[in-house]
Formats: structure tokens, sequence, C-alpha cells
């Protein structure tokens, strides 16, 4: 019961638009020029991912962001390393409270490599905080994809149109952003990734 | 002009307005579009932002065809185990046998008869070719990285085993390929425990 309140008063914030009043289709500081940041995540493989990312701000609606995360397995599997590139395409005056993403992951483990290249829609909102925090608020976003995968493996070739769900929520405070994310990706032997983000921005 | 063929153009003049916004050529207010209340596509496309209006709207549309039509493109028979998660063998491999103590290396030889004449038994066709490509490529070291290959490979292996027509003339092949699948199951299951 106790942890219910938090966990219904944390949805109900989410849940209701109206009282969110600004775009926020990323987790990220809001300073002019870009970011870098650090992650660290639990797997559904039971093992901890260590990541990085940065961006940057190219125009009002274009951003460039680039990740890169990396999992060690143990004794029986190589570790998996990941790097994606991609964009972020989004006004904060556009009508609906979204934005485009377009990426080209490339992923490694032992022989296996995987290229995958999503396209998503990244919805979210921001909320300021009133008071003395001047500068602060809450982000929270979502952004569900789809892409085109081929996985390689000595000489046999796989491809598919995978799903796959990210998300975050998170405080900014100044140049830095500190929150939680996560991944889901229910078309890939449904593997999630739960984990704490923190960004600063220049 | 007879009343049929009126509302043939009219309908005509739809189709040609659509296809053109479409491709982002002309917006709503520049065509003279008869009037239409269900034409909501029309207006999804004029409402959409900026950047997706024009000819970038179309070369997305392209794009997306594209990988759609592209995911189909394998040449590996479903399931393989091509997720970039850790690998397990199938259960269908495992079920009864104990893992066996000995190398991967250990049984190089009997992978290269289930790839040769065991699986050149079976006759011609797109699994047998996988099934030969994936057992030779089963010859490997004993590293972690070794052992991933393995344990994916087989999932090929066992995919195009399971999809090959169930005749009894090629029972006895398919029973020993598929006993080298679950002998190889058996050593990647000892060295995950």
């Amino acid at each position: 019961m106790t942890i219910s309140r938090p966990l219904l008063a944390l949805a109900a914030a989410l849940l209701i638009p109206q009282t969110l009043p600004a775009q926020a289709c990323l987790a990220a500081p809001r300073t002019a020029t870009g970011w870098i940041g650090a992650r660290v995540a639990r797997t559904s493989d039971h093992e901890n991912l260590f990541g990085a990312d940065a961006g940057g701000r190219i125009t009002g609606a274009v951003t460039v962001r680039a990740q890169g995360d990396r999992m060690a397995f143990g004794d029986q599997t190589p570790t998996r390393y990941r790097g994606l590139i991609g964009v972020v395409v989004g006004r904060r005056f556009w009508s609906a409270p979204v934005c485009f993403t377009a990426s080209a992951m490339l992923t490694k483990l032992g022989d296996l490599s995987v290229v995958t290249l999503p396209i998503g829609i990244a919805a979210g909102w921001e909320v300021p905080f009133q008071g003395k925090a001047g500068g602060s608020s809450w982000t929270s976003y979502v952004e569900p994809r789809v892409a085109y995968r081929r996985a390689t493996l000595k000489g046999f070739h796989d491809t598919s149109a995978p799903f796959s769900m990210v998300g975050g929520s998170g405080f900014n405070l100044g140049r830095v952003y500190a929150g939680a994310d996560a991944e889901w990706s229910p078309s890939e032997s449904h593997s999630w990734a739960v984990g704490l983000r923190a960004a600063v921005g220049f | 002009m007879s009343s049929n063929q009126s509302s043939q153009v009219i309908q005509n003049q739809n189709l040609d307005a659509r296809f053109f916004a479409s491709l982002g050529v002309g917006r709503g207010q520049e065509w003279e579009i008869p009037e239409d209340s269900m034409n909501r596509w029309l207006g999804f496309v004029c409402r959409a932002p900026a950047f997706l209006r024009g000819p970038r709207g179309a070369v997305l549309s392209v794009g997306l065809l594209a990988l759609g039509a592209g995911a189909c493109d394998s040449n590996v028979t479903a399931p393989v185990q091509f997720d970039p998660v850790r690998c397990t063998p199938a259960a269908s491999l495992l079920v009864g046998i104990n893992p066996q103590p000995f190398a991967l290396s250990d049984l190089h030889a009997a992978f290269l008869q289930a790839a040769g004449p065991i699986a050149g038994a079976l006759g011609s066709s797109e699994q047998v070719d996988q099934i030969k490509q994936a057992m030779a490529e089963l010859v490997l070291p004993d590293d972690a990285k070794a052992k991933d290959t393995a344990c994916r490979l087989l999932s090929v292996a066992t995919s195009a085993l399971a999809a090959l027509p169930d005749n009894p003339e090629t029972l006895p092949d398919r029973d020993s390929i598929r006993i080298v699948l679950i002998l190889a199951a058996g050593v990647l299951a000892a060295g995950a425990r």
C-alpha cells in the first residue's frame, strides 16, 4: 500500500498532459550547445550495462546524438558492444508534443554483427519547478521505435523489423540532468534494461 | 456529359490530388480538390510537420516501404538465435541429456561427418545447405567467442533440420544429425553450468 501511492502519483503526473506545459523529446540538459552523459543499467541477462552518450544541437529543430555501451556476460559469452548515432527532429512549438527520431546502430557480440536502423516518435513533457529552483524541471519521455534489422553470422543473415521502446524520466537542475531510463525490446528475446543516467550540458 | 461521366472525372481528380499530395508536390490549398468530407487522409498530410511535407515525406515513405521489403530477406530458417543477448541451446536439444564433460573441439570429426556424407544423403534443398554450412562452421576453438558462435550456428542447424520434410527414407540421416546437435548442445550446456 505504501509503495502503490507514490507509483499512482507518478502515473497520474505522467498521464495528465494538460498540466504538463512543455514538450521534451530528450532526457538531456537544456543547454544550448549539447551534453555528455553516462549510464549504468541492469539488463534482462542479469548483467550490468555501462554506457556513455553525447549530443549536439545543430539547429533549433535538429539534435544529433551518439550513444555507446558495453555489457560483459561472463565466460560463455563474449562482451557485447553497441554504438548508435542519430538525429532527433522536433520543435517546441509544434502542435503535437512529439519529435521524430532516426538512427543507425551497430551491435557486436563475438562473431555476431547486428545493424539496426530504427525510426521512432518521441513524446515527452517537461514540468518546470516554481520558486527558488529556477531553471530546473522534471522531464519524462517515451519513444516507440520500429526498425530494419539485419543480423549476420558466418555467412548467415537474418533480417527483421523489430519493435522497441525506450523512455526515461529525470530532473534537470541547471546544466545537469539525472534520472532513470529504460529500454524494452519485445522482438529481441524480450530483452530489457533499466538503469540510471546522468548528463552534463555545455 | 452524363452524370456517370461527371462523377468519374471528380473521382479521378480526387485520386490525382491524393497522389501528388502524398509526394509532397501540392498541398490542399494549391489543388482544386472537390468537396470531400471524408478527405481526412489528405488533411493529415497537410497538417504534417514541415520537414515531412514535400519530397522528403515521399523519400521517407519509400524508405519505409524498402525497409519493410528488406525485412523479408533472410538466408536462415526461423527461428534462430541472432539476438545480441546470451545464447542458450534450444530446449528440445537438452531434454533428458546429461551435459557432456568433453570439449566442443572433441566433436570435430562428428561435425565434419554430419556436414558432409550425412547431410549429403538428405538431398538438395535450402535447409540442407544451411545444415551443411552451419555444421562445417561449428569446428571452432573452445573460447567464449567460439562457444557463442557455435550456439547460434546450432540454432541455424536445428531450425533447418526441423523444417525438412518428415520423410521416412531420410529419418536415419536426420536422426544422426540430431544426435550430433544434441552432443554439441550438451557440451555448451556443460560449459554454462
